[in-house]
Parts: C-alpha cells; structure tokens; sequence
C-alpha cells in the first residue's frame, strides 16, 4: 500500500518544478462591532481548493502554502465577505480581521418555500415543491440567483433536487426513497442553520463525492454558532403570517463546553393562498466539548414538527370564473369555518453524534452518527359510490355543459363565480350524505365519504467516516466511508369518517369491474370486508427498505498554476419491498405480502478536473465526471401500494457531465462565467392515473430516459462606489429530452400489462418546471449610516408545462392524420409566455449599548403581478372518443403576487 | 453556572415572546350535526296532470302551461333505487295519480334520495319529452343539433328544481298488476306482479343459464317474463349491463316481481331495483 503510494507520489511529482517552501498562515478573526471572536469563518484561498475554517476562538492557521501573492476571502453567513490580498514570503499572522454584519442578515433574504398539492401530481411521482437556492454566498452566480429566481422555480442547470447533495452535520439528508432533499427538517432553525458550505456542479468538496449538482453542509455544531442571544419576531404574508425565533449560544467556555439551543414557531390563521393554514414549531440543541485539542464531541438534536393546509392546483378556467389565479379546490366551509381537506403533518426528530478528531497536523478525521425517526402524514379526502366532491372536478365545469342550454351554462358560470357550496369542498354535503347511509342490517352508517391520512414513517441510521489528510504540502487527500439503514412504512389510516361510523376496506374500481370475485377487491384478504374506523389502517400498508453503503476519496494535487484533482466513488445500495397485506389482487405467494425480492445496485463515479491559475484574480476551472445512479425506491415498483413487482428492465442511471469555468476577481469585480454539458442516460420514471379508454387506475413507467442539459451561466458582482453595488446573472440553458423511452402500461386494479415497450414520442421535448432562461439585475445602496436600499429586477423565460407521456404515443393518434389539428393539440408540448419580476428591501440596523436591533422590510413581486406561470402540468387523463383533451386541461402554479416580509430582530 | 444564567435570560423573555403568540393554529372541527332537508314548497299539479301536459317534440314547462298558475309543482315518492346501478341517473317517483322519470345528470342518486323519500319538483323551467311512448321529465341538450331531453345539469340545477320534502320514508306499495292494468297510465310507477317467471332461461348458444344482463360487455338485456294466471304480451324484464347483478344468473323459479314499469316502443318493460325484487321462490310453471 504504501509503495502504491509512493509511486502514485513520484508520478504526480514528475514534471513538478515548483519548489514548496511551507509557509504557515495564521489571524483571527471579529467582529467589527463587538470585537468578539467569530467562529466558522471560512477561509479560502481563492481560485485553490485550500481552505481551514476558525475555531471557537476565532483563530484559523493553514499550513504548507507556497510563495506568492494570493487573494484570501473570509466568508461567514449574515456577513459581508471580506477578502484581503497577501504576498506570501515567510509564515504570517495576519491582523485581526474585522467582519462586519450584513445589514440585510435576515428577513430580506428569507426564502419562501411553496408545496402544492394534488392528487394528480402526488401520483405523477412528485409533489412541486420550491425551496431557495441555498448555495454559497461567495459565488458570483449563484448569489445573484439565490432568492430572486427561487419563485420561479428555477432549478440550477435544469437538475432536479436529488441531484445536489444535502449534509447536516456530515449526515446526508436526501430521503432515501425519493431522493429529496428535505430543507424542511430544519424550517425555522434560520439562525443556527446559517453556516453553510456548498460546491457548485463538479466542484470537488471536503466531505463528499458530491452530486451532479453540487453539495451543501450545514455546520450546526455548537462550537460554531457565535456567542450570544437573538430574539426575531417576522410578519410576512407568504405560506406563513407570523414568526417568532430564538436563539442563544454560550460559544466555547472555559470548561470546554458550548452550547446552542432555539427554538422558533411560524403559524398563519390562512396564509397567502386561502384555506392554507400553518403551524410549525421548532427546536434545536446543540452541545459540544472539547477534551483537548484533538479530540472534540458534538451532539446535536432538532425538530420542527409543521402542519398545514396546503395549497392546491387548478384548471384556467377554474380559477377564470372564481377569479383568483391562486384559487384553492382544497377548502370548504365546515360550520363556517374555513377547512382544508389536503393537511401536511411532518416532523423528524434527528439526533446526530460527531466526533472530530486531529489525528496530526495533517490528518483531520470525522466520525458521525446519526439518527431520525420521521413521520409524513397528508390527509386527502376518498370516497366510494359517490359523486366525486373535488369542487373543480371536470363535470361541475361550465366547460363540461357546452352542449346544454346556453342559459344554463352561464347559470353554472355564475354559481361556480360566486358560490362557496359549489366552487369550494361541501363539506355540508358529505356529512349529509353519511348520515343518510344506513346499513340496516347492523343499524350503523357506512361512510361514504372520509378524510384518509396516508402516511410514511421512517427511521434511518447513517454512520460516515471522512478524513482529510495533506501527506505532503502539494497533495490534498480527502475520502470517506458512509453507510445508512432506512426503513419506511406506507400505509393510511382513517382520519375522520365525517359522521359515519365505519369504512368498507375494499377497492371500488375492482368491486364495480369484477363484481362476481369479491376477493378481488379486497385490499386486505386476510382480513375481507374490514369494516375500519377512525385511526385503524387500511388500504395498503407496506415498508420501503432501502440500505446503502457507500466509499469515496478524491485527491487534489497542486502546481504552481494549475490544480488538478481526481476522484473515485462507488455506492452498494439495495432496496425491497415488505407488503404488510395481502392484497386481494396479489394473493399468491409473496405477490403482495412479505419481502420482495432484493434489487441490488452497484453504483461508481469518477472525477476530474484541473484550475489553471492564470493569476491570483483569474483562474479558469475544467470539470468532468461520469456516474451511475440506482433508481429510487419511488420510481422501481409498477404499484408499490399493492405488490412486490418492480418495472421491467430496471437499472441505474448514468450521467456524464462536463463544464468549464472562468472566474475573475478584482476588488471591484465579481464575476463567473461557465459553461456545462450533462447527458442524462437510461432514466426511469413512474406516473399513475386514471384512464379514460381503461376505465381504470392504470400504471404509467418509462424507462430508457435520455436528456441532455446544456447552457451557460454568467454572474457578476461590481462594486460602483463604496456604498453602491451592482449584481448581474444570465443563466441561459436548453434541457430536453433525447430519447423516446419506452412504457410498460399496467392495470393497477390486476397487474395486468395492457401495453409493452409502448414508444413515447418525446425526442427534443423540454423538460418542465423550470425556466431554461432567466436574468437578474440587481443595485444595492448600503449607506455608511447602517441602513441600505436594493431593487432586483428579473426575468423568466423557456417554462414548458410538465407533459402526459400518453398521449404522445401511436395508439393515442389512432385515425388522426398528419396535420389535424387535434393532432398538434395531443401532442405539442406547451410553452408558458416569459415574465419580469421586481423585488424591493430596505433595512437599518442600530446598537444601543450592547443590543443591536435590526429591521428589514422587503417586498417580493413589488408591481403584483399574479398571472406569472411558473409551470404546470398536462392531465393524463383524456378521452380518446374525442382524441382531444379539452377536458382535461392543463393545470397550472402561478407565483405569488406581491408579498411582503417584515423583520425586527435584536442580538445581545 | 454562567451558562444556566445565560439559558435563563433567554429562555424568560422567550416564553413571553410564545406566550403572547396565540395558544392554536385550529386544526380542528366541530362536526356538521344531521339535518333534515324539507321544503315547504306543495304541489299544485299531480304527475298525471304533468304528463298530460306534453305536447310533442320538447315541451318547455313555463309558468303559462298551466293557466292561472305561477308555476307547475309535483310532489312523489322515490320508488328507483340505483345502488345496484340499474337505474342511471334517473328518478322515478309517483303520486296517486302516476309515476314519471326525472332524469338527473348525476350518479348514485341513492345517496341523497332514498326509496321511499317524499320530493317535490319546481317543474318551471324543465322540459317534457317523449321517449319511444314514455314521457319524461328534465333538461335539454344539444346532440349534435337536436335538442334532446336529458338530465338536469348537476348539482347547481337539481337543488334549484328536486327538494327532500320530510324525512319520513314510507316506501310505496306496488300495485298489483293484471292484463287490464298493463297500460300507458302505469308506465314509471313501481308495480307488482305474481306468479311469473323467465320464458327462456337458456342460451342456445352456450347452453348455459343466461345472466340477467351481460356483465362483460356491459350489454343491456331483455327477458321476456310470462305469466299462469294471465297473458302478458310484449312484457320483458331489463336489466343493464352495468348493474352490479348483471353476471348473475337469472331466477329459473316462478313467483312475485316487483319493479318500476317503463315503456319502450310497444315493448313493457320491468326494472327492478336490485335481486330482492325478484321474488321467485316458486317451482317453475309448464309453460302454457
């Protein structure tokens, strides 16, 4: 091994003419107004992958670094980054650096997080939802883009979620079944969540392989949270209405013992959309001690318990007759109150261990454990035998009576308008209806409508290793062993009967299809014709078991003016199904019940890339990688609600990636400009839905997924004057499809494949929900006097509308010609009209003695502008008599119109 | 002992700051209480003056139909039952007088009207129109250039024209049927007759009992019923391919049925509302 090392060193040194003389670096860095010591600063040596990080003292040292001028930047979350220019000769100790406070730390900058609902696109395999680019400050770009693109659900490089990285603490918290990357864990901990580390796209990390997209850690140690206490109260009129947070941290004492706790609660009565109502609380505890100095312990544990009523989507013309484009079907009266049917409750109580340990000066080792028991509750409402009670159900439409009386078609109109019985959930009717379900036979009331909760609960352990090693001043090691055990169980409960007093556990599109064989209906043989009540679990029940274990290492190696480095991945993950029912269409074997057969995946990634130093203040970076990805949980089963079958032809998804970037530093002057190329190869996806034809549940898969995203990015940051600065950022990308998948179409009442290796026609189809251009433009004016004024502008363009893959296939344009209308109709893909948004803040800060207090104002969308379509998504339902989907529009998210966030913050 | 100092000057201003928040974000509902819907609305029409109101083609009932009359109001009982899915968004309901089929655009009907429910119909504004002999009661719409009789356009129309009257429900006696009575008066009232059976029980083809509809591809069909006591021509008994009793295989006894009594271009026709009406627990007759 250690001959293979010294080889590997002899070839990387060949060719070396830089002589390293071990220069050490040394500072500490404060506070500009309290003088106190900062811990967690960053710092970096720019344009090289050399960075230390300040202890509880403020204190940092980097050692081994070469001669020469360099540009070293200390960055630090609700501060202004400062950077300082060296010339390098002999070991240093810097003066006292002095950070001062951004004025805009909070509040401003306070992302909005939206999730919307519906059944559909619960079953089309995701829920939309939109959080804030949390990406590094420092980079030009993605400041810029940070919080003005995230209303518009702008997704850097078109990638989804699950392909950026999310660390706490060294514990990854992508959800395992989905690969999602869960912010809301840790809503409303702001203020102890704000030390953060990321790396754009390929950018080589210290703690990870790293994603396609890039990874991000969160420092919430207790060490590295600042002294002190914060106290914030915030009134907004987003998702919530009011916030109240708290915040004290010891920093490191004398014993060697520091020690965090917040705690924080976000509610809304009804928040922007109506009948969304919020609660969330927060807490986070956070010790940590140092025995000496190598060896320290930290122990973190939070939770943020949140219910809400969520948001919903709807067709144009919906929303047209009720006139609001944030028209919400998921509420109704209940006693004149308002109640939403669509309640997210969710909570993960997460407790992480680490331990930090420097081995020697050149060996820095991390060990961590983790742990997290979750739950993910959203109730929905299910019927049997009744009319559909979805308010904007295609049949309550004025749309659906055109051939009725012109009169009574504007009747319809009218009451949709203006009507809350009719264009919101009767609960009224529901109740009715129950009470008015007699079984006389046992004298009790069947229900025929309820509210279900259908729920995921899951329990995870992660254990990492990572360690960081400088065996020679020129040469940077950094690799890690990981592993997690995760265990989910799927399964609904009765959440109310709504006046009745029991549910029929039986699946009515297979009773009404195979009336004959009750035993086909039954969702739980072993247990027929359960009669369940509030709290009992029905339906379907099963556990998502999905382990992984995984090794990394990347080395990074440095010249005189060029960087290079190179990393290896390779990731062991194996998932499979438990059925806890047999289902009465599955009865055989462990068809549906017990464990399915394991689904094993060995995944690998490489690597590499180099960063020519042109000069401290301009250095250009190449990046390349290649990688294969198992397919999640969520997407392997044809019905993971019902039996153990995965699709055909499953298996892991490569990607290879490539960019290129120049970045320049001067002290006025910011700026990136990149350029990058993806190929998405063999890609899987699952959708469910209704269909018209089948008259049933039917499972959509497609696999052999190909895309191709492309683009550049460019962002830019100049100083004009000392107070006046100047943001910019283009991001102009093309991701489309470049395949036609094939799907397996399958019953889900039976299992039966009704379609095999259908040909989708989807070749050069865009990928949705995300704009593939956009631009910010940006001026902030930050007076001496401790108050500051900005104005963003931006804009949005390229949005396509998430398609039905169904109907861009052979057997959809049965009889219809080249050139039919109808034809195009089917099958275009839509294209949303581009839009411009205009942010405001404004702030001041004070001291008075020893407390600061801080006041914020900012206004999203200041011109309210409400009919900006951020995205959306074709019904797969349609009905093939007609070969149109007129029916069944598309349905659409719109950003929210002008809103506002108002903070007052004190910190002593 | 400092750090617990510093825990509590945080934590004191901090319950006041969450105290003062308000105790709950309600999650929580009362629930809606049972009601009973009943409109105090009474009729100033009976069914058999409605129908007699028909002229041909379309009859719009306006509030001149009926001379010094503001509006046309009938009051019936609910004798269909499409729970078993043999009825399709229809009603049937009956007074003294006759029976007639409001047609409603809305499934499961059996929800909010049960047999034996008392209802009032607002007719203004509704249409009569005929269908092969039978007249029904409801909207109109646009097929392709004709306009048609066809239910009342959901919810928003039918609470403006069918209202719960009471909530006694007080299921109607079928009248028991003779030859004499087999008539165009009685069509759409619910009806009883004895000592009948199925004239033909199996298919030639398959050699099998029939079932009372065809259940695989949801084919409507008749069998033709036949009498001991009495000669009953063009009588049949239909059933959907839809209801849920459709693949079952048809009673081979003789005995009572009961059903609601439609007409179709010369041909009687029963419905039944599900099995229990087929009460055929008598040995099949010889045929005469």
């Amino acid at each position: 091994m250690k001959r293979l090392f010294n080889l590997l060193l002899v070839f990387l040194l060949t060719g070396t003419s830089s002589i390293f003389a071990q220069i050490t670096l040394k500072g500490t860095v404060k506070d500009f107004d309290s003088g106190k010591p900062l811990p967690g600063v960053k710092v970096q040596i720019v344009g090289s992958i050399i960075e230390s990080t300040t202890d509880a003292n403020g204190y940092f040292e980097i050692n081994n670094l070469e001669q020469g001028n360099m540009v070293i930047d200390f960055v630090l979350e609700d501060y202004q980054t400062t950077e300082q220019e060296v010339n390098l000769t002999e070991d240093t100790t810097l003066p006292d650096i002095m950070l001062k406070r951004s004025q805009d730390s909070e509040g401003a900058l306070t992302f909005s997080e939206i999730t919307i609902s519906s059944d559909d696109l619960e079953s089309a395999g995701g829920e939309q939802s939109i959080t804030g680019l949390l990406q590094s400050s420092q980079d030009a770009f993605t400041s810029a883009v940070s919080y003005t693109f995230s209303p518009a659900r702008f997704q850097i490089r078109g990638y989804d979620s699950d392909y950026s990285l999310l660390y706490l603490n060294g514990v990854p918290v992508n959800d395992p079944e989905s690969g999602w990357a869960s912010w809301s864990s840790w809503g409303g901990l702001n203020d102890v969540t704000r030390n953060k580390e990321s790396r754009n796209g390929l950018t080589p990390t210290d703690w990870s392989f790293g994603g396609l997209g890039g990874a991000t850690q969160i420092d919430a140690r207790a060490s590295q949270q600042r002294a002190g206490t914060k106290i914030s109260y915030a009134s907004t009129n987003r998702t919530y209405t009011n916030r109240v947070m708290f915040t004290h941290s010891t920093g490191m004492m004398e014993n060697g013992v520091a020690l965090t706790i917040s705690g924080s609660r976000r509610w809304a009565e009804e928040g922007y959309v109506k009948g969304t109502n919020y609660d969330a609380w927060a807490y986070f505890v956070g010790i940590e001690k140092k025995f000496n100095d190598k060896h320290s312990v930290a122990f973190t544990t939070f939770n943020a318990p949140t219910k809400r009523g969520m948001q919903g989507v709807s067709t144009d013309e919906a929303k047209n007759l009720v006139g609001d484009n944030y028209y919400n079907p998921n509420w109704g009266y209940q006693n004149g109150e308002k109640r939403n049917a669509r309640v997210r409750f969710q909570q993960e109580p997460t407790f992480i261990l680490n331990h930090n340990w420097n081995v020697s000066p050149n060996l820095k080792v991390t060990n961590t454990v983790g742990f997290s028991f979750g739950t993910y509750q959203t109730t929905s409402l299910n019927w049997y035998d009744a009319q559909d009670p979805r308010p904007d159900y295609y049949r309550k439409l004025p749309s659906y009576w055109i051939d009725s009386d012109p009169d009574v078609m504007n009747f319809i109109a009218d009451i949709f308008s203006n009507n809350t019985d009719y264009n919101q959930i009767n609960w009224d009717y529901m109740y009715q209806v129950n009470y008015n379900s007699l079984d006389t036979a046992t004298n009790t009331l069947r229900s025929k409508y309820i509210v279900e909760n259908r729920i995921t609960d899951s329990r995870q352990l992660t254990y990492s290793t990572v360690g960081n090693w400088n065996p020679i001043p020129e040469l940077k090691v950094n690799g890690g062993i990981n592993a997690s055990i995760y265990k989910g169980r799927n399964y609904k409960k009765i959440d109310d009967l709504l006046g009745g007093d029991y549910w029929l556990d039986i699946d009515q599109f297979v009773e009404r299809d195979y009336y004959n064989n009750p035993n086909l209906a039954q969702n739980d043989l072993d247990n027929p014709n359960r009669k369940v009540k509030k709290g009992d679990v029905f339906g379907y029940d099963y556990d998502a078991n999905v382990d992984n274990g995984n090794v990394w290492a990347t080395g990074n190696y440095s010249l005189d003016n060029f960087d290079y480095y190179f990393g290896g991945n390779y990731t062991y993950t194996e998932f499979w199904r438990t059925g806890n029912m047999r289902n009465g269409r599955f009865p055989d074997g462990n068809d549906s019940k017990g464990n399915s057969a394991k689904q094993k995946f060995n995944d690998y990634g490489v690597k590499g890339g180099a960063t020519w130093k042109i000069s401290g203040r301009h250095y250009l970076d190449a990046n390349l990688s290649y990688m294969t990805r198992a397919p999640f949980f969520r997407n392997s089963y044809i019905s993971p609600r019902t039996s153990n079958f995965v699709i055909p032809g499953l298996s892991s998804e490569k990607i290879a990636s490539a960019d290129i970037n120049y970045n320049l530093r001067t002290p006025y002057i910011k700026a990136r400009f990149s350029a990058y190329y993806t190929k998405f190869m063999d890609q899987t996806e699952l959708q469910s839905f209704y269909d018209d034809y089948y008259r049933t549940f039917i499972n959509y898969t497609m696999r052999n997924i190909d895309k191709v995203h492309k683009g550049i990015e460019f962002g830019a940051e100049i100083k004009i004057s000392p107070t006046l600065t100047a943001n910019a950022a283009v991001a102009a990308g093309t991701y489309q499809y470049k395949s036609r998948p094939l799907a397996t179409v399958t019953q889900d009442n039976l299992g039966t494949i009704l379609q095999s290796d259908q040909v989708v026609y989807i070749k050069n189809f865009y990928v949705a929900n995300t704009p593939q251009t956009a631009a910010t433009l940006g001026l902030r004016y930050a007076s001496p006097k401790y108050w500051f004024f900005g104005v963003t502008a931006s804009y949005f363009d390229d949005i396509y509308v998430e398609f039905a893959p169904g109907k861009r296939t052979a057997e959809a344009l049965v009889g219809l010609e080249e050139g039919d209308p109808y034809r195009e109709k089917l099958t275009d893909q839509i294209k949303l009209p581009s839009a411009c948004l205009l942010d405001a803040n404004i702030g001041k800060s004070w001291k008075i003695k020893d407390y600061y207090i801080n006041l914020n104002f900012s206004v999203s969308n200041v011109l309210d502008k409400t009919d900006f379509k951020t995205g959306g998504y074709e019904q797969a339902r349609y009905s093939i008599a007609d070969q149109t989907s007129d029916k069944f529009p598309p349905k659409y998210f719109y950003a929210y119109g002008r809103t506002y966030y108002l903070t007052l913050g004190f910190r002593f | 002992m400092k750090m617990f100092k510093n825990i509590l000057a945080t934590i004191i201003p901090a319950s006041f700051l969450f105290l003062a928040m308000p105790s709950c974000v309600d999650f929580n509902y009362d629930a809606i209480k049972p009601r009973v819907d009943s409109t105090t609305l009474a009729a100033n029409t009976t069914i058999a003056e409605l129908k007699s109101l028909y002229v041909d083609g379309l009859t719009k009932l306006t509030d001149t139909s009926i001379n010094m009359r503001d509006s046309i109001i009938i009051e019936g009982t609910v004798i269909s039952d499409d729970k078993e899915g043999n009825f399709y968004k229809s009603l049937f309901i009956e007074d003294e007088t006759g029976g007639i089929e409001v047609k409603l655009n809305k499934t499961t009907l059996y929800n909010d009207y049960k047999r034996g429910q008392k209802v009032v119909v607002y007719c203004n504004g509704l249409y009569l129109g005929d269908y092969g002999g039978s007249i029904q009661l409801g909207s109109i719409y646009n097929n392709n250039g004709a306009w048609e009789i066809s239910g009342i356009e959901g919810d928003p129309l039918i609470n403006l024209h069918v209202f719960k009257k009471g909530e006694t429900i007080i299921e109607c006696t079928p009248i028991t049927m003779t030859p004499a009575l087999l008539s165009t008066q009685n069509i759409g009232r619910l009806v009883k007759f004895d000592n009948m059976q199925i004239k033909d029980t199996l298919s030639p083809i398959t050699g099998e009992t029939y079932t009372y509809a065809d259940d695989v591809n949801k084919v409507t069909i008749n069998h033709v019923l036949e009498s001991n006591m009495a000669t009953y021509t063009d009588l049949v008994l239909r059933t959907s391919g839809y209801a849920k009793f459709a693949g079952t295989t048809i009673s081979t006894k003789s005995g009572s049925i009961v059903g609601i009594l439609t007409y179709y271009n010369g041909t009687f026709q029963l419905l039944v509302r599900d099995l229990n009406d087929v009460m055929f627990d008598q040995p099949r007759f010889q045929q005469k």
